[in-house]
């Protein structure tokens, strides 16, 4: 019966993601074609003629509305266009060649930032209003209002200019190419968890289970870990979800500043160079990452807290 | 003990294949090259930009190339071109000599269907600095076929181009990458996937591309081992790096890993005085444009308020400071602007210079601005005025807006500027709307110098002012078509084009931009220039011992 619940409760949230999914598609695809300016870097030395030749070749001349169903066709059917951006090469290519690097270093970078966090959280709590505290709290508080260019540019400056320990940038010294950006990009989820985990685990420690713990004579960290951190999480999935999201689509910054080849700066400049199929994809791709990630979380809470129940699942 | 001794060979021999191969590898010269941006085509027949230019620029080879002094010398071609009494036929004979990488000889029809392909619609160029080549608008719009294109081949090296004016700087436009060949059999069984990674991609130049697929920001060219001049290629390897952040950039050539690199005008004075510091003078000129008809719902068009006032206009021209604005503002990155005609695109018959023989036609006379300014506010019948610049977005346009913005203000007591920054693409619709008070434009024609006043000749698409004027219709059509190699009577229309637009004040020429590069000092043999789609010829270059 329970099963029977859970998989009415899927099936009408992949239903509403693909709605949503539907409706960011056409909104974009309409909002994209309303902004000014044409598709085609050499915009200002093209002649009208070369224009309406360039309009005929991409389809561009065509009525909006038949682009947008023959947009929708070819997405069906996995065509994502061309990028007006890099030579005629497919969107899916781009995407492809990509996303690998923005995934690898938001997935470093929510892990290890994550980690360091929670940790320092604990830390923090545990320490509530002493030196340690402080220096958690304030380091939270640094984290969360220096912007990750100017921690790049720091890192970069310490560790590659000065310390010649590793590189300046490029991609091309495998995993210590990733360990700057990785840092750059980790700073605002550690800030984002220890600043989570330390106000609601003060909350915690104070309540009388845990009074319980300590008067069973349990140790500080083992009652810290074990029983204050699995309450404590549950807000820190909330943010960490869309966080993850945002870190995997790269950095537009940080990865210019590392020389990364990832994703990151496609979203801006393909808006900013009206690549219509490219913010298409960008934006189908990053929404889609989202909606999923949101669902997941939903279904997380459902396992880490056994006060969340779903409408219909018992 | 037999296994000992087996493992110790093992890993000496494995240390030895270390050495060796990192022997191997310092052997190797290796040129490190910055570029700004990811690579937007390979494809010789679609290049339209410099990120582009660059990327080809190694791979193609071209019938001719530019030396130091910019002046065409032969490369595939084995001359100068003949070139027929009326200046419409223009004779090219190829080496017989060139090979593609593989081996295949290349053929005079390969120029031809290179040639064939910048104007086809099916290809869908961007490129807009073309020759005029016969019947070129009209395959372009797909009203002749390609084949009607005035480019045949007499024989296997003989190519011939039928041009529509005669066209005194033709040698030039040829040295451009976009006329090299092609081989049309490799290319069409690609398809549409023809250049779209290295593999789909045959060339014949000096060096081959190597480990591209489309989208990286690191590749590298391969010296192409069956060039024709190969012997005086020096690098096995030029490895090119896209690094977009400037900081970063500088670090990677002050820390050795890249031999050159482009330095931002903010980051010029840094380096002033340095022997790596390269300064080059480029044909690129920066304008703030005016509307001075406007273009309305209905098609037609009504002079614009303010700026259809030609005083307004003139007060506005010899109201700036040319000079403070490129040493102060952009710190040596721009020379002033002389007229709308650069300084430095070509010589008067009797070889002197743009700024000497037409004289600096924009200057800065506070006095007379602000004489001009009063009088066009009087006939307006205002105090004031308020104008918006609009410009890009780009770090460059802002610290130019705010500048003009600052000054004007200054200068011209009554003046309002309001600023606008937008992305480019925003600014160009705004100004391709021809409805629009001022913007920061700018302008990189062709080595023919009249693409400079053509841009505001009365039926181009790109004459933002809507200026309508037959006076200066007579004279480009003269350059464009009655001219021909009379150089005198060209330099003399020229020079009334000039003139013209600057008595009418229809354009602010501004700046002509400098380019700042960074370069190992140890390179040598490669040359800059001024104009066109790549900066450097890296293809002799090499490394003084």
């Amino acid at each position: 019966m329970k099963a029977k619940r859970w998989v009415k409760y899927i099936c009408t949230r992949l239903f509403y993601m693909a709605l949503t999914l539907f409706i960011i598609t056409s909104a974009t695809f309409f909002l994209m074609n309303a902004l000014p300016g044409t598709p085609y870097n050499n915009q200002d030395r093209l002649t009208q003629a070369q224009l309406d030749m360039l309009n005929k070749k991409y389809g561009f001349d065509r009525p909006l509305f038949e682009r947008y169903i023959n947009y929708l066709g070819n997405v069906l059917h996995g065509d994502f266009g061309v990028s007006l951006q890099f030579s005629d090469q497919p969107v899916a290519t781009l995407l492809s060649q990509r996303m690998g690097p923005s995934l690898q270093l938001g997935l470093q970078a929510v892990l290890f930032g994550s980690l360091v966090g929670v940790f320092l959280g604990v830390i923090a709590a545990m320490h509530q209003n002493r030196a340690l505290d402080v220096f958690c709290s304030l380091f939270a508080i640094t984290g969360r209002s220096v912007p990750n260019f100017v921690v790049a540019v720091l890192l970069q400056y310490i560790f590659a200019v000065t310390l010649k320990v590793l590189p300046i940038g490029l991609w091309d010294d495998g995993f210590r190419s990733t360990i700057l950006p990785t840092l750059a990009l980790s700073i605002s989820p550690m800030a984002e968890s220890c600043r989570f985990i330390r106000t609601e685990m003060v909350e915690v420690l104070s309540s009388d289970y845990i009074e319980l713990a300590r008067a069973k004579g349990m140790s500080e960290i083992r009652i810290a870990f074990t029983h204050g951190l699995r309450n404590g999480l549950i807000p820190l999935i909330t943010v960490l979800g869309p966080m993850t999201v945002s870190l995997m689509t790269g950095s537009l910054v940080v990865e210019n500043i590392f020389a990364v080849p990832g994703i990151g700066e496609q979203f801006t400049k393909s808006i900013l160079s009206n690549d219509y199929y490219t913010i298409m994809a960008v934006t189908i791709l990053f929404s889609a990452l989202l909606v999923v990630v949101i669902f997941l979380t939903d279904i997380l809470y459902q396992i880490i807290d056994p006060r969340v129940r779903i409408e219909g699942v018992q | 003990m037999k296994r000992i001794l087996a493992l110790v060979l093992a890993a000496s021999l494995l240390l030895s294949l270390v050495v060796v191969s990192a022997g191997a590898e310092e052997d190797k010269k290796v040129l490190h090259w910055f570029i700004g941006g990811e690579v937007t085509t390979v494809d010789t027949g679609k290049v339209y930009d410099t990120i582009s230019g660059e990327a080809v620029f190694l791979i193609a080879d071209p019938l001719y190339r530019l030396d130091e002094n910019a002046d065409p010398v032969p490369n595939l071609a084995v001359a100068l071109p003949e070139i027929s009494e009326d200046g419409l036929t223009v004779t090219v004979t190829i080496r017989d000599d060139a090979k593609y990488v593989d081996g295949t000889p290349v053929k005079a029809q390969d120029i031809v269907y290179a040639t064939q392909r910048i104007f086809d619609p099916a290809v869908g160029s961007q490129n807009s600095s073309v020759a005029d080549i016969k019947n070129g608008a009209a395959v372009r719009a797909g009203e002749v076929a390609v084949e009607e294109l005035g480019v045949k081949a007499l024989s296997d090296t003989v190519v011939e181009f039928t041009l529509s004016g005669a066209d005194p700087y033709i040698t030039k436009k040829l040295a451009d990458t976009s006329y090299s060949p092609i081989p049309q059999a490799f290319a069409e069984a690609q398809g549409e996937g023809y250049a779209l990674s290295a593999d789909a991609l045959l060339s014949a130049g000096p060096f081959v591309l190597s480990g591209w697929t489309g989208t990286e920001i690191s590749w590298s060219y391969v010296k192409n081992p069956n060039y024709w001049d190969a012997e005086n290629v020096y690098f096995d390897e030029i490895i090119y790096q896209v690094v977009k952040d400037q900081n970063t950039a500088l670090n990677l050539y002050e820390a050795g890993q890249i031999d050159g690199v482009n330095v931002d005008s903010d980051f010029i004075p840094l380096y002033e005085g340095q022997e790596d510091l390269v300064k080059i003078n480029t044909l690129r000129m920066t304008n703030l444009e005016f509307n001075i008809n406007s273009l309305q719902g209905d098609g037609s068009y009504t002079p614009h308020p303010v700026l259809s006032n030609e005083n307004i206009r003139k007060a506005l021209v010899y109201g700036i400071d040319r000079e403070e604005l490129c040493s102060a503002v952009l710190n040596g990155a721009a020379a002033p602007a002389v007229g709308v005609i650069p300084n430095g695109i070509a010589a008067s018959p009797d070889g002197e210079s743009v700024k000497d023989s037409f004289g600096t036609l924009v200057y800065t006379d506070l006095e007379a601005a602000q004489e001009y300014f009063k009088k066009g506010l009087e006939e307006l019948g205002v105090d004031s005025v308020e104008l918006r610049l609009v410009t890009s977005d780009t770090d460059e346009s802002i610290k130019i807006g705010t500048y003009l913005q600052s000054a004007y203000q200054t200068n011209l007591p009554g003046l309002t500027i309001n600023l606008a920054n937008v992305p480019s693409s925003v600014r160009f619709a705004e100004m391709m709307g021809y409805n629009f008070d001022l913007a920061l434009g700018g302008w990189t024609g062709d080595y023919d110098p009249t693409s400079y006043p053509n841009q505001f000749e009365t039926s181009y698409e790109h004459n933002h002012a809507k200026w309508f004027s037959d006076e200066l219709t007579a004279i480009i059509n003269a350059l464009k078509n009655e001219d021909g190699t009379d150089f005198a009577a060209r330099w003399e229309h020229l020079r009334q084009a000039n003139q013209y637009l600057v008595d009418n004040a229809i354009t602010i020429p501004l700046e002509q931009a400098v380019k700042g590069y960074l370069v190992n000092t140890k390179l040598q043999n490669y040359i800059t220039h001024q104009l066109g789609y790549s900066v450097f010829d890296l293809s002799r270059a090499y490394f003084a011992e």
